[in-house]
């Protein structure tokens, strides 16, 4: 019964909060009944406002799909690798092909990890391979402003579960296309 | 001596001046001796006198109260008279939600104490912390943690994306702090424990925000290309350590989270670091650099700034995921026959020996954070491929569950230092 009548509570708070109302009221604590409160601020956290100058914020902008003639997919990793294998250099040419024919679009080299090591360390080694892409797409001609580097670490697998055959498929840079 | 080991004691206690009349006084000698001798001692906490006016609100303050004394680990509550220390009282509604007053009466009967609390019907469970933390603080002399809480990530069952929770230190009140449906990663809290920092996700690349939990706000503290990570904030001069990539290497930084301005760089080369952690002073820091080829911490100065390995222990073959605690000591994870385990060293010992405190049962437990009073840690476990919250007592207690209402993985946990509050 608890859990239905947080439902419109939270209607509710969304509706002051898009009259105008800056401060979300807090929800009332819970009392031992099992339950999760689903919100601590029913209407969400205030907004953090827009992104400092010189960000590109992607959630704003409209994704592009590249047609399958381009050639654009995953490139792999070796096992706590972030040096891009000769056999995958042929992905990051085509990517810089197509960035070259589209210049007003824009990229995210996402930099993921399998599941082995720590957090932390994984969103290093996420962060090492979306450069070591965005380096080599550089050295290439593409003017670096157009490319941004995001890591994930462990936390965006392409393929849950465990075992080498997944794990393979999860030490991977991605490539998202932005319209700018 | 364990909570389990203690209870046929108390058990015999209960019954003995029926057996034996008069020896009553005998019996109700101290069971466990609480003192600088015996610092793994429990003292037997009479509730018996303590009582309610059956309402709910009397039943959850009494609820969580006991609780919160014997997680303390100073503590072992009983129903039956005779315990070192006897709490007493009522515990009633009134018209502001209820009314409680707790006079806690030392054994031998020579010293007493009495709080009172009032409390609205949605912080009885405060009000029932606050009076922990002042039996925990006067009657064991310990630092207290029954106040604070617990931040963590949790993934949903079947979710992508992650989003920040809270607890109270007891686990009760799980509650969702951002609703954004993105990836979201290492909340810390703030000194003081109103705000804190964490990664978001939000914009499609990480920033560093903080929510001011007060307000239900937030701003964003670190937005610079590449990584912005593990942040934290000096506890002295508020400035936030933060993991961040923009010259194309992994380093810590020093960022004033009211300008986003980055103030210094605190490392460089072609290593990586990971996870800062102030000094409760805030004059050093420890982190993970892979400098020597395999994750290792260090501490550094501000001053000086020149890296010290903390430990040399070969059987752990990478620590990690250092945290700095209230009392000086360092609580890390480091990898030991193919898992992971949690140790605490103290910096200032020299050899730095770490300590396990986890079990070595076949499952990993990692990124330790301190409770304010100094002797808990709470940590992820992962078993299998199921991550959940655990707390260890360093003076041998077993570890605890923190058990949440619905399927997911909890993970990355961030313990506060709000543990002392004051009554009226």
């Amino acid at each position: 019964m608890k859990n239905l009548l947080r439902v419109p509570l939270a209607a509710c708070a969304a509706l002051a909060l898009a009259a105008g109302c800056r401060t979300p009221p807090k929800a009332p604590p819970a009392e031992d009944d099992g339950t999760i409160v689903e919100s601590e601020f029913p209407g969400g956290l205030e907004a953090p406002g827009d992104l400092p100058l010189g960000n590109i914020d992607f959630s704003k902008l409209a994704p592009v799909v590249p047609p399958a003639a381009a050639g654009i997919a995953p490139v792999y990793f070796s096992y706590n690798e972030s040096a891009i294998p000769a056999s995958e250099q042929g992905k990051v040419a085509n990517a810089a092909l197509f960035l070259m024919q589209n210049p007003g679009v824009v990229l995210l080299v996402e930099g993921n990890c399998d599941e082995r090591g720590t957090t932390e360390y994984n969103m290093s080694l996420g962060e090492f391979r979306a450069q070591s892409v965005r380096n080599a797409l550089v050295a290439q001609g593409i003017e670096p402003a157009r490319i941004q580097t995001v890591s994930y670490g462990e936390e965006k697998p392409a393929v849950p579960g465990g075992g080498e055959a997944v794990w393979r498929l999860n030490r991977r840079g991605d490539f998202a296309f932005f319209q700018r | 001596m364990s909570p389990t080991r203690f209870l046929p004691a108390l058990a015999l206690l209960a019954c003995a001046p029926a057996l034996v009349p008069g020896a009553a006084r005998a019996q109700s000698a101290p069971i466990v001796v609480s003192g600088e001798a015996v610092p793994k001692g429990k003292q037997a906490l009479s509730l018996d006198a303590l009582r309610g006016d059956g309402s709910d609100a009397a039943r959850l303050f009494l609820q969580v109260l006991r609780k919160d004394l014997e997680l303390s680990g100073w503590f072992v509550p009983t129903d039956n008279p005779g315990g070192n220390v006897s709490l007493a009282g009522s515990v009633r509604t009134s018209v502001s939600g209820l009314s409680a007053t707790v006079t806690a009466t030392w054994m031998a009967g020579t010293r007493t104490r009495t709080w009172s609390k009032e409390a609205t019907t949605a912080g009885v469970r405060d009000a029932a912390h606050a009076v922990a933390d002042a039996v925990v603080a006067d009657v064991a002399g310990k630092k207290p943690m029954a106040s604070s809480r617990i931040l963590f990530v949790g993934r949903r069952a079947g979710a992508a994306e992650t989003e920040i929770y809270a607890c109270d230190a007891d686990g009760g009140r799980p509650s969702a702090v951002t609703s954004d449906r993105k990836l979201c990663l290492s909340p810390n809290w703030n000194p003081g424990a109103n705000s804190f920092l964490y990664t978001t996700w939000l914009t499609g690349t990480p920033a560093v925000m903080q929510v001011d939990l007060g307000a239900g706000k937030r701003t964003y503290v670190s937005t610079q290309p590449g990584m912005n990570q593990g942040a934290v904030k000096n506890p002295r001069t508020g400035a936030a350590a933060i993991v961040l990539s923009r010259s194309g290497m992994v380093d810590l930084y020093l960022v004033d989270p009211a300008t986003r301005r980055v103030l210094d760089r605190l490392t460089r080369g072609r290593d990586s670091e990971a996870s800062p952690t102030w000094s409760p002073d805030g004059a050093s820091l420890a982190y993970v650099s892979d400098a020597g080829g395999v994750p290792r911490i260090y501490t550094m100065a501000l001053a000086g700034r020149q890296p010290r390995r903390l430990v040399y222990d070969g059987t752990i073959r990478e620590n990690v995921a250092p945290e700095w605690g209230p009392d000086g000591r360092i609580a890390f994870c480091g990898r030991s026959g193919g898992r992971y385990r949690v140790y605490v060293v103290d910096p200032s010992k020299t050899p730095a020996v770490p300590e396990a405190v986890s079990p070595a049962d076949g499952t990993d437990y990692e990124d330790p954070s301190w409770a304010p009073d100094g002797r808990h840690l709470v940590c992820t476990r992962t078993a299998g491929r199921q991550r959940f919250l655990v707390v260890l007592d360093t003076l041998g207690d077993p570890p605890r569950n923190i058990p949440m209402p619905i399927a997911g993985d909890w993970y990355l946990p961030s313990w506060s230092d709000n543990g002392v509050r004051t009554l009226p």
